[in-house]
């Protein structure tokens, strides 16, 4: 469990993030959802310890940051599959290539990253994360960039996963969100506005 | 490898600073260099001596300032007053006459101020302070400055208090350009004039007069008050330009067959 | 008028002097750009806007500054620096180094959190992310040699004061501009010139193209 208390985060006088109380379960998928700006990506980073709140507490059953999938994930200007291979280089961790053959990306291996549209850089990028094998996987926007095939298969995928992992991301879009997700929050403007299960937190979307 | 490059930087630095120096540093003045003479007399002096002039070519106030720095090993101005002041100061050891020539008061064609038939400097100067007429100064402090003020002196004023008296604070070369542009008259050593490939429609109209006699000293800065000076090749430059090889070739100076500095002997 | 060999000599001081002086601006920014720019500290901001306002002095000011230390009455007068090439160098290298050093920190700011961010997800050690950092856009460094070459051959003033434009000696490309020019010789001036523009088309050309195909 991931457990946040009363935990604030301000950058240069600016507050990205204000009294936010809540558990990550562990074994289910969260939801982080909210507008452009409210706190998405940086409540993400606090919860893998990527930066620390300015005041609160948390508590988390992860000791040292892991491997996430970011909104701008690292580019390398280099070959895709320099940029599949330098992060395992980094982490000395098998890879595991079923994401990378999913997407097929073994026809784009030798091109450059400058070369690649948004949609298939996005697609390295999650071969990528996928690639090592997590019990525990932080998601930033993963279907951005997707078009309509891979981001159905995207999901296809994530349900796979989701059977005996702990997934946590953000997303946009109530449709992918409502496919694979079992507990959901709703900030707005650095604060949760909502924090629910499935059932209730739709239902105050249609009501 | 950034260590490397460091030390590599110091050790260039302090590399300059080990050497023995085998060469001389002149304090000289633009009139001088812009004729090429000093380029000429470097080059043959090493030639002959293997001793390699170094000549730093600023305006006259500048020069004596930078000697008095010892920035230099030898003066070479033409301002006799500044010069025997160093001296006095005890800067520089003693003032040879190196060479003369004169200066020239340069205009436009027609001639507005019709000074071309005038005979003495002061009547000169007297129609050239009239705000009717442009007069181009350098106002930088240089031989030529201080030239044109005391000509400015002999009327008793300071200088033109109008808007015709222009002051370029610059060199005798941009002077000369303003003043074809404006065409107004402007003081100019004859060598700078007669080297000049930018004339325009500018000529000589007033010379002659023992007022614009312009004498040019040198003097060895003194080795008693910076040590550093290389004062034996010094005297054997200076010794050089007014007994030996030099001075022929300063007398043989010329520019469209025109000798632009005399000697004294 | 003028020989060519004259011209030549003026063409072959500046490539010397500008070619050191750009090789020691770059390592030194470099190291310097990464010191500061990968590192949060108090004073950081403050040397930052510093180096920023120090990439427009005027180069006559540098030559003043430079001329004041090594000038014989100065603290370095003893090292005999005074209108020599290496004077010249030294007084072209503090022209270049804020604008190459902003420029490094400027990319690094840039690139370098989400970098870090990253790496530090997946357990990289300092040196790693680095190591990374540096020899990830190899373009850039070539960016800033250029740029840092293209305002030390063209700069007048700074080398001009120092150097005292001597000839065989110290009298550059835009030393012999300026003194062809006081002399009337326009036509030199104005062909001296052409070839510091072309000089600088190249080099313009040569960073687009490394930009281009980075």
């Amino acid at each position: 469990m991931i457990k946040l208390k009363n935990v604030d985060y301000q950058i240069d006088q600016k507050i990205i993030l204000q009294s936010i109380n809540l558990n990550i379960e562990q074994g289910r998928t969260t939801v982080i959802m909210g507008k452009n700006g409210s706190g998405k990506s940086t409540l993400l980073k606090l919860l893998n310890h990527i930066i620390q709140p300015t005041s609160g507490l948390i508590q988390s059953y992860l000791k040292n940051p892991i491997p996430m999938l970011f909104q701008k994930p690292l580019i390398l200007k280099n070959t895709v599959s320099y940029n599949y291979q330098i992060l395992q280089k980094i982490k000395k961790f098998k890879i595991n290539t079923s994401w990378f053959d999913q997407f097929k990306l073994s026809a784009l291996e030798d091109q450059k990253m400058n070369s690649l549209s948004g949609g298939e850089k996005q697609k390295l990028f999650l071969a990528r994360l996928m690639s090592f094998d997590q019990s525990t996987l932080f998601l930033d926007e993963p279907n951005q960039s997707l078009d309509l095939e891979s981001e159905k298969l995207l999901a296809k995928l994530l349900l796979l996963e989701k059977k005996n992992k702990t997934i946590i991301l953000t997303l946009h879009d109530f449709e992918m969100a409502k496919k694979i997700g079992d507990y959901f929050i709703y900030l707005e403007n650095g604060k949760i506005l909502l924090q629910e299960n499935k059932q209730q937190f739709f239902d105050h979307f249609s009501s | 490898m950034n260590i490397i490059k460091k030390i590599f930087f110091v050790f260039v630095l302090f590399a300059s600073a080990l050497e023995a120096r085998d060469y001389i540093i002149v304090q000289s003045t633009t009139s001088t260099a812009n004729t090429g003479l000093l380029d000429l007399l470097s080059e043959k002096f090493l030639e002959e001596t293997g001793i390699e002039v170094r000549a730093v070519t600023v305006g006259t106030g500048t020069a004596i300032a930078n000697a008095q720095k010892g920035d230099g090993d030898i003066l070479m101005v033409h301002a006799k007053q500044d010069e025997l002041k160093f001296i006095e100061e005890g800067y520089g050891v003693e003032r040879f006459d190196l060479m003369y020539n004169d200066f020239v008061i340069v205009g436009p064609k027609n001639d507005p101020a019709n000074i071309k038939d005038e005979n003495e400097i002061t009547d000169v100067m007297k129609k050239l302070s009239s705000p009717s007429f442009k007069f181009i100064s350098r106002d930088d402090n240089s031989g030529t400055h201080k030239k044109e003020l005391s000509l400015w002196k002999m009327i008793n004023i300071k200088t033109p208090q109008h808007a015709s008296y222009i002051k370029t604070g610059s060199g005798m070369a941009n002077t000369i350009n303003i003043a074809a542009e404006m065409q107004g008259y402007v003081l100019t050593d004859r060598g700078t004039w007669i080297a000049f490939t930018n004339k325009n429609d500018l000529t000589i109209l007033f010379e002659g007069d023992s007022a614009l006699f312009n004498p040019y000293g040198i003097i060895a800065v003194n080795p008693n008050k910076f040590p550093h000076v290389e004062y034996e090749k010094s005297q054997q430059f200076i010794n050089w330009l007014l007994n030996g090889k030099g001075n022929e070739l300063i007398k043989a100076y010329a520019i469209d067959g025109q000798q632009l500095f005399f000697t004294y002997n | 008028m003028i020989e060519l060999s004259k011209i030549l000599e003026a063409i072959s001081i500046s490539l010397h002097v500008s070619f050191v002086s750009t090789l020691f601006g770059f390592f030194l920014s470099i190291f310097f750009g990464y010191l500061i720019g990968t590192r949060e500290f108090h004073f950081k901001k403050y040397i930052i806007s510093i180096l920023g306002s120090l990439t427009s002095i005027p180069p006559v000011c540098a030559g003043l500054v430079v001329y004041l230390i090594i000038s014989r009455s100065g603290p370095l007068g003893w090292m005999q620096l005074l209108y020599t090439p290496s004077a010249m160098i030294i007084a072209q290298f503090i022209i270049i180094f804020p604008i190459m050093t902003t420029l490094i920190i400027n990319y690094i700011e840039q690139e370098y959190p989400q970098l870090r961010e990253e790496l530090l997800s997946y357990g990289a050690s300092q040196k790693d992310i680095l190591m990374l950092m540096i020899t990830n856009q190899k373009s850039i460094y070539l960016t800033i040699a250029l740029i840092g070459f293209g305002r030390a051959i063209s700069e007048y003033g700074a080398a001009a004061i120092v150097g005292g434009s001597i000839d065989h000696v110290t009298r550059n490309m835009t030393a012999m501009i300026a003194l062809e020019t006081a002399k009337g010789n326009i036509m030199v001036g104005v062909s001296l010139g052409a070839i510091l523009i072309s000089l600088s088309l190249i080099i313009s050309f040569g960073i687009n193209y490394f930009k281009k195909n980075d």
